[in-house]
């Protein structure tokens, strides 16, 4: 598919980033790299602010002091046409919900197309579906090539997930950002879709940060695993070295200060 | 100018807060201010003159009523005429779609000026709530006003009431949308704008398709509403059978009113069918929607596009011709002249408004007795128009078939009548509202006697054995609350379209707005249209705070 900058910058990077909702420290002077090309899976209690770091990174969420970077741009200054042509570079997961209900699965999937489309081309492909074929592949590569037509009220959930991942492919960005994109599935599915997510990921060379809740999922896939606890990095390192102690420690709901070891 | 609707009855409206004794005070005290402030003109009853010159005028009509005007020639004026009615309603509402749909895109918080959060500016908010106000000047102006406003620009004719439906519609369904808009939560959105999506492909991507069905049949439901007032709005010049009436009734050939009455309820009955037709067939299609595949669901669409551009150009062919009738100047007169006329409405004479309140008093009075007579008739008809009350099944079906015509006819269509009959005042126009509503009432009212269960009526009836008692014990209080939540609906529809009877005819401050433009003083009128805006918002307001709620389209 499209080239890629050589030596291109950090997908993300954050400088002693703060941010705090009231009197509640959601993120405390935080820093954190991801190369491009890395898996990384990012843990840690519910209400710890998962959501909310991922909000900072596309700019939905001001942060409070320190500075956030995207792909080596700034999300959180840029504003208008800047903004919108760096997110195109950026794909989203989420937990649900963000199929449009009224719409066909292969409306759906085009909608990663939406960017770069014309407005005149995106009106009519509303009607009469534009580069089918670049959707049809897609939506084979998530096993679902039959259901193109489908209208996205008549899938399950599963099939939803594969749906948006199928439209991440028509995007074909450089950055993966998934949040808790299996919350919703049994643990078979969520396994499923973890595993197709960082492999598309991984074969483009793209990079991903998907927050999870369920440590099970991630052991197997991720490059890199970054865990968040009262506001500092309570882990980040291979998965293999995040031992059951740790994992229990970070899920203690109790205000104890995890050994940061970034 | 409405459909029947059902009422729901609010748990916890205003009105049930109250004792009964205070509510009956001032229900008193508002019709005895009414009845004052109205300014009814009785003497037509008591005068011999008057008396015998108006009896005269309905007896030729009522004699016209079984002798219609039925030459080959005149059916076929009738015929086109209704053509003109429809092609300006059809042109009228596809216009007012499109401007409605980019109004309410532009004021709805999940249009194309919606907050991103954190990242709305100032000037957005500002246009957005521009939009706003635009909307409820464009709703609180009735299509009647709007179309004497734009007479003087585009001519007498279709034009005229084709721009008038076109602004007042885009304004209602404006206002319909964007609160469509508004339900979806903001997250439908954000997906699509944090992946790097436009504003507009992601409204249109994220919104429309969520609100597609509803959006629908509100759009049909205004086109049928449109049919209705372009078949009157021609009584103020605006093209179609309304023009026809007006022309008729002016040289009292009233065999040629009649058969165009005959036309225009058979037009507004066939819109009515056309519009369930195609509701029922948009809802079938969405059901089977599902199993269709991507090619079929292409050539539904295409075949729907082909439908509406084959109904709207023939429509334009139809009226083509007469657009250009109206013409006296060139454009670039006509755009000078606009200048100056919404130069001068712009800029109200502020001199005039206690004469424009007095006026308001008026409309107020008519919509209020007229809604007062209504109730008060349907609540005394309703017994014997039910089938399960009544004593006899002929005095039953006699009450029930003239509340149909009497509803069936638009209020607009009575008040012209009445006018012609009673001459200029607050007299006709109430009169006129208060037997719209009368047919609508009673119908809902005797339905809502039969809807309930005979078995409660014959514990009652055999214990009492007295129809009235039984009415009174059994019936009134099951009824009451439904009868009086629609009598206040009836009421709020009523002070809408008050204003609009001033404009044909009858008195307040729509009969005031009119005369002060065909006077081309339009810094008066001016005034009169910012009345109007007002009274509408209070309106609106007041229907909110009482807690009615219409029924949810199916
Ligand atoms: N806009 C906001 N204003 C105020 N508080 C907020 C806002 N957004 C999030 N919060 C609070 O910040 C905290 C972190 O929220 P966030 O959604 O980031 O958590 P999370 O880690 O994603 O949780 P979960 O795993 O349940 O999704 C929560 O306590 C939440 O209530
Ligand atoms: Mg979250």
């Amino acid at each position: 598919m499209s080239k890629r900058p050589e030596a291109s910058p950090a997908a993300v990077r954050l400088r002693a980033a703060s941010l705090a909702f009231g009197q509640r420290q959601i993120l405390q002077d935080l820093d954190l790299e991801i190369p491009s090309g890395q898996a990384v899976a990012l843990i840690g209690p519910s209400g710890v602010g998962k959501t909310s770091l991922l909000r900072v990174l596309t700019g939905a969420q001001a942060l409070q002091a320190g500075s956030a970077e995207l792909l080596g741009e700034n999300p959180q200054t840029l504003k208008g046409a800047k903004l919108r042509a760096l997110l195109l570079r950026v794909g989203h997961l989420y937990q649900n919900d963000a199929l449009v209900p009224g719409l066909r699965a292969v409306h759906n999937v085009l909608v990663g197309r939406l960017g770069r489309w014309s407005l005149l081309r995106s009106i009519i492909s509303l009607i009469w579906p534009r580069d089918v074929e670049l959707a049809r592949a897609a939506m084979a590569r998530v096993g679902l090539e039959d259901r193109l037509a489908a209208p996205i009220s008549n899938l399950s959930g599963g099939e939803r997930q594969r749906v948006a991942l199928a439209r991440l492919l028509v995007q074909n960005p450089e950055l993966i950002l998934a949040d808790e994109p299996v919350a919703a599935l049994d643990p078979r599915l969520a396994r499923e879709v973890i595993e197709l997510l960082v492999g598309l990921a991984k074969e483009e060379g793209r990079s991903c940060l998907v927050s999870l809740h369920d440590w099970e999922i991630v052991g197997p896939y991720f490059d890199r695993v970054i865990a968040l606890k009262d506001g500092r990095w309570f882990f980040d390192g291979p998965p293999g070295d995040f031992l059951p102690e740790a994992l229990a420690e970070l899920y203690v709901d109790e205000k104890a200060n995890g050994g940061p070891r970034a | 100018m409405r459909k029947p609707t059902a009422v729901r009855v609010p748990e916890h409206s205003a009105l049930g807060r109250r004792s009964p004794a205070a509510l009956l005070l001032v229900l008193f005290a508002v019709l005895i201010w009414a009845a004052w402030v109205g300014d009814y003109d009785l003497s037509i009853f008591f005068d011999s003159t008057q008396r015998s010159a108006a009896l005269d005028r309905l007896g030729s009509f009522l004699a016209a009523f079984v002798s219609p005007e039925l030459s080959g020639d005149y059916l076929a004026r009738c015929l086109e005429l209704a053509g003109d009615t429809l092609a300006i309603a059809c042109l009228g509402t596809a216009l007012a779609v499109l401007g409605g749909l980019a109004l309410a895109l532009l004021s709805s918080s999940n249009g194309l000026l919606g907050g991103v959060p954190g990242r709305s500016s100032a000037w957005m908010r500002v246009l957005r709530e521009s939009c706003r106000l635009l909307q409820d000047i464009l709703r609180g102006v009735p299509d009647f006003a709007w179309a004497v406003i734009f007479i003087p620009l585009v001519g007498l004719g279709p034009a005229a009431g084709i721009l008038a439906i076109f602004v007042n519609v885009s304004g209602i369904l404006a206002r319909v949308y964007s609160e469509l808009f508004d339900a979806l939560p903001p997250s439908r959105l954000e997906p699509l704008r944090s992946a790097g999506i436009g504003r507009l492909p992601a409204v249109l991507y994220g919104v429309l398709p969520n609100v597609r069905s509803p959006l629908l049949s509100f759009t049909l439901l205004r086109w049928e509403c449109s049919v209705r007032n372009a078949a009157v709005i021609g009584a103020v010049g605006g093209g179609g059978l309304g023009s026809e009436i007006i022309h008729r009734l002016g040289y009292g050939e009233y065999g040629k009113v009649m058969t165009v009455m005959v036309f225009l309820l058979l037009l507004t009955l066939g819109s009515d069918q056309i519009s369930r037709l195609v509701r029922t067939a948009f809802g079938e299609a969405d059901e089977r929607a599902a199993s269709w595949g991507l090619i079929e669901a292409r050539r539904r669409v295409l075949r729907l596009a082909a439908c509406i551009v084959f109904a709207l150009g023939l429509s334009l062919l139809w009226v083509l011709p007469s657009l250009g009738s109206g013409h006296r100047t060139g454009l670039w007169e006509r755009l000078g002249e606009a200048q100056r006329i919404f130069g001068d409405l712009l800029s109200p004479d502020l001199g005039y408004l206690g004469q424009g309140l007095a006026a308001s008093g008026v409309t107020l009075s008519m919509a209020i007795i007229a809604t007062f007579l209504a109730t008060l008739a349907a609540a005394f008809l309703a017994a014997p128009a039910s089938r399960i009350l009544g004593h006899s099944a002929w005095l039953g079906t006699a009450l029930r078939f003239a509340a149909t015509v009497s509803r069936t006819i638009p209020e607009v269509f009575w008040a012209l009548l009445l006018v012609s009959f009673l001459r200029h005042g607050s007299l006709p126009g109430m009169l006129a509202l208060a037997l719209h509503s009368g047919g609508l009432l009673l119908r809902l009212f005797a339905e809502s006697a039969d809807a309930i269960p005979s078995r409660q009526l014959d514990a009652v009836r055999d214990a009492s054995a007295s129809r009235a008692k039984t009415f009174v014990y059994a019936v009134l209080p099951r009824v009451a609350p439904h009868w009086i939540a629609n009598a206040f609906f009836q009421l709020e529809s009523n002070l809408r379209t008050s204003i609009v009877l001033g404009i044909v005819g009858a008195a307040g401050l729509g009969f005031q707005f009119k005369y002060a433009f065909e006077w081309f003083r339009f810094r008066e009128a001016g005034t009169y249209l910012i009345l109007m805006v007002g009274f509408a918002f209070l309106l609106d307001r007041l229907s909110r705070s009482l807690g009615f709620a219409r029924a949810r389209l199916g």
